[in-house]
């Protein structure tokens, strides 16, 4: 291209930029002037050194603090070439200057300026827009001149990367969505916490009221949406089009709305965070397609061509804008009325959505009065198209917890009885330990016949499967073969019963079904005897604790004989207090303490 | 079987300068030693995933742990508070052969714990191959475990002695 043109266009440009810059040309001389101060300094290798120095986090905080005014605002509105080839051959210094804290990974490659320069601009721009603006890209495009130069990004074509969400107090990834997914190669959980490391320091820095949204490094930006607990990080490629800050904004509030709980208590479980995959699945979708490369057109076509698109683009962008606004007046008006009006508790859910001026709602509430409630309100909606109610009743989950409890009441007094219900609509998940499979299936059967349970996930694990499985694996033996009497031995022995303080009954359901396993044993194998060792905690005095140990031996003996065992093959030992297996000093040391142990021996008289 | 959830924890390395904070990190992460002395700029970001096995060597429970490791967390200032926050857990850090930096340990527990009052401590009396084993007197540094309701551990980033028994220790604290 002739340089004349070039020239000529600088010059336009030059005037365009006076023209929507007049108040901040001022500034913007100041500013040309702080950083060429700012890149002597970095050219010189003393003083270099000196910004890695410890000192430097005061040093940069006083000098922001002294311009502050400047950096904060001046820095934003500037546009100027000369600043940003300034900018952009002393970026890693200005980086290496600004973010002492950042570490290796990513500290070279961030920016904040440019990212404040495109910020401004894409301000200017939005307020600017009017059509003599248009001609002169118009003019610019046929001169030859990149439009680069007009916005100053990259020719690229917009396409987001990548999605971070990110817990905003502790800088834990949340959720990550790539548009291509075998690019994960880079930590994205150091990067999370980098980025929430540059975001912290930006804050302090710029004393907090400049909130970072946007990070620039090489052809990529970074653009930060912050919601309350959290913020959402997007890596883009090109320019950033108008209403992606909007849409941003409109999925943070979506999962702020749908996860606020979890994101305030969140303890670092993001597995819950899972569902919001499907926010980013329609974003991705919508600026990730079309990605056509540029075409050589013939400059009067071109002219005429842009102008009817222009026409037309701007007859349905207004149509579309104004029922886009409208969509989201309705939406919004329902959101504010609800909030207003109803509480919500915690199992009850309202989604709503506007599309043409229809309202859709769905979701989930405890009772039919909230129903009715929510009808009244909706219907006091005005300038409303149709509304779409799905909105269903499902049982409360206290209503089903206590359902639950009284169902299960009965084996509520079973040692190693600890289930938790977790309630989810009308699917009911059972966790934690009960004391055999028998109970385990049992508690999954009443919990399941409850009225409003729809479905049961038994997570339940059971105490001492193990014992109860290998006694009955031996059992089966013993019926068709011989079993060694080194592998009962090993199986006996490990068996232990427990007992509450100064008693000496068996009461729980798992310890009679290890008898009842130990009497199948000793029924279908003759040639051994069972010796039934009796211990106690070291609580009241010592002969009082043999006594209770003795008889404990001998209530497990009884049960035996009860059971058919032969009593002469039944023999007791006694210790007391003797023999702890763990210190008396804690409850839990004295719990294992007071038990019953077992062993055998080849019979002598058979 | 039930599934384990992994939690996701931000844990911080604390202690005064050179007590061998990054690494001690390194060596875990990395399973690294280097004897030149690096200083931090500004923060570093570890990732390594635990899991912690219960009573009945079944997997317990799995930790995400994201370490931080600072410069100039001994300064304390505003942008350190700032990058400490939402940390659920820390290692303090000093070094056996300079008695000092066990002085100024307790400070920054008690700054952290200010900021994170929920949060899990973890001690490290950290390059035990310098000093002489037998003399080690560990009773002295027995208060601040109890205090903290913790474990105090002798470890060294340079021979690796303890270094994984102490990141999972805090882990199991989690
Ligand atoms: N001998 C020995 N040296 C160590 C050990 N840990 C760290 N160092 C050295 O101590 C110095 C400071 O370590 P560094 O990890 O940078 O300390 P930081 O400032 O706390 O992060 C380095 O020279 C390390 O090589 C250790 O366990 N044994
Ligand atoms: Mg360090």
């Amino acid at each position: 291209m002739s340089n004349s043109k070039k020239n000529k266009s600088d010059r336009e440009f030059e005037l365009l930029r006076k023209l929507l810059l007049a108040d901040d040309y001022e500034k913007l001389k100041k500013i040309e002037q702080e950083l060429k101060k700012l890149r002597k300094q970095f050219s010189d290798d003393e003083s270099f050194i000196e910004t890695l120095d410890p000192v430097i986090t005061d040093a940069l905080e006083r000098k922001i603090g002294d311009s502050k005014s400047l950096v904060a605002q001046t820095l934003a509105p500037v546009i100027s070439d000369a600043i940003k080839v300034q900018i952009n051959e002393t970026r890693e210094d200005v980086v290496d200057a600004l973010y002492p804290i950042i570490g290796q990974t990513i500290r070279k490659s961030v920016s904040v300026y440019l990212k404040q320069l495109v910020d401004s601009i894409n301000y200017r721009v939005n307020r600017a827009f009017n059509l003599s603006f248009l001609f002169k890209w118009l003019k610019s495009k046929l001169t030859g001149v990149s439009d680069g130069e007009w916005l100053f990004s990259d020719a690229l074509p917009f396409k987001i990367k990548e999605v971070f969400v990110i817990h905003k107090s502790t800088g834990l990834l949340l959720f990550f969505a790539s548009s291509t997914p075998s690019d994960a190669t880079i930590d994205q959980e150091i990067i999370s916490g980098m980025l929430s490391a540059i975001r912290n320091f930006i804050s302090e820095a710029f004393n907090s009221d400049q909130d970072l949204d946007q990070i620039q490094y090489g052809d990529q930006k970074i653009s930060l949406h912050a919601d309350r607990y959290f913020y959402l990080a997007c890596v883009v490629e090109g320019n950033i089009p108008a209403g992606f800050s909007q849409d941003l904004q409109d999925i943070a509030l979506h999962i702020h709305n749908r996860h606020f709980k979890k994101l305030r208590d969140f303890d670092g479980d993001v597995s819950v965070f899972k569902t919001v995959n499907n926010l980013f699945v329609a974003f991705f979708n919508k600026y990730n397609h079309n990605i056509v490369p540029k075409k050589k057109t013939k400059p009067y076509f071109f002219i005429t061509f842009i102008a009817v698109l222009f026409i037309f683009l701007l007859i349905f962008l207004g149509r579309f804008f104004l029922q886009h606004r409208n969509d989201e007046k309705i939406q919004q008006s329902a959101m504010s009325i609800i909030n207003k009006n109803m509480h919500l508790n915690s199992n009850e859910q309202l989604n709503i959505d506007t599309e043409k001026g229809t309202l859709f709602v769905n979701g989930y509430l405890n009772n039919m009065e909230n129903k009715l409630i929510l009808d009244s309100l909706l219907n006091t909606l005005e300038n409303i198209g149709e509304i779409d109610n799905k909105v269903r009743v499902i049982k409360p989950v206290d209503q089903i917890l206590n359902r639950v409890n009284d169902k299960i009441s009965h084996f509520r007094e079973l040692r190693h009885f600890e289930p938790v219900f977790i309630i989810q609509n009308e699917q009911v998940v059972i966790e934690g330990i009960v004391p055999n499979q028998k109970i385990k299936r049992e508690v999954a059967f009443l919990v399941g016949e409850i009225d409003g349970v729809r479905s049961v996930v038994n997570n339940l694990e059971t105490m001492s499967e193990g014992i109860i499985d290998d006694l009955g694996i031996l059992v089966g033996k013993a019926k068709t073969d011989t079993v060694k009497f080194s592998q009962l031995e090993k199986t006996i022995r490990a068996i232990v019963i427990y007992f509450d303080s100064n008693v000496a009954a068996i009461t729980s359901l798992e310890e009679h079904a290890i008898l009842e396993g130990i009497r199948d044993i000793m029924l279908n194998v003759q040639d051994f005897d069972l010796i039934i060792k009796g211990y106690a905690d070291d609580v009241s005095d010592y002969h009082y604790n043999m006594r209770l140990s003795k008889i404990r031996a001998q209530a497990i003996s009884g049960y035996l004989v009860s059971q058919g065992v032969s009593k002469d093959r039944l023999f007791i030992e006694y210790y007391g207090e003797n023999n702890p297996v763990e210190p008396n000093a804690t409850a839990e040391g004295r719990r294992k303490n007071r038990r019953v142990e077992f062993d055998i021996r080849l019979r002598s008289q058979f | 079987m039930k599934d384990v959830v992994t939690l996701s924890k931000k844990v911080c390395m604390l202690g005064a300068f050179g007590v061998g904070k990054s690494s001690l990190v390194r060596k875990y992460v990395y399973n690294i030693f280097k004897e030149d002395y690096l200083t931090t700029i500004g923060v570093q970001i570890y990732q390594k995933s635990v899991t912690l096995k219960n009573k009945a060597n079944q997997v317990g429970k799995s930790i995400n742990m994201i370490l931080w490791d600072m410069a100039h967390i001994e300064k304390f200032d505003k942008t350190i508070k700032t990058q400490i926050l939402g940390a659920s857990g820390a290692v303090l850090v000093f070094d056996l052969s300079r008695m000092q930096t066990f002085n100024e340990l307790e400070e920054h527990a008690k700054r952290f714990l200010e900021v994170n009052p929920n949060s899990k401590l973890v001690f490290a009396a950290n390059k035990i191959d310098l000093v002489d084993n037998n003399k080690l007197k560990m009773e002295q540094f027995l208060h601040l475990s109890e205090q903290y309701n913790t474990e105090c551990l002798v470890t060294s980033a340079k021979t690796g002695h303890n270094v994984e028994k102490m990141f999972s220790v805090l882990a199991s604290l989690l």
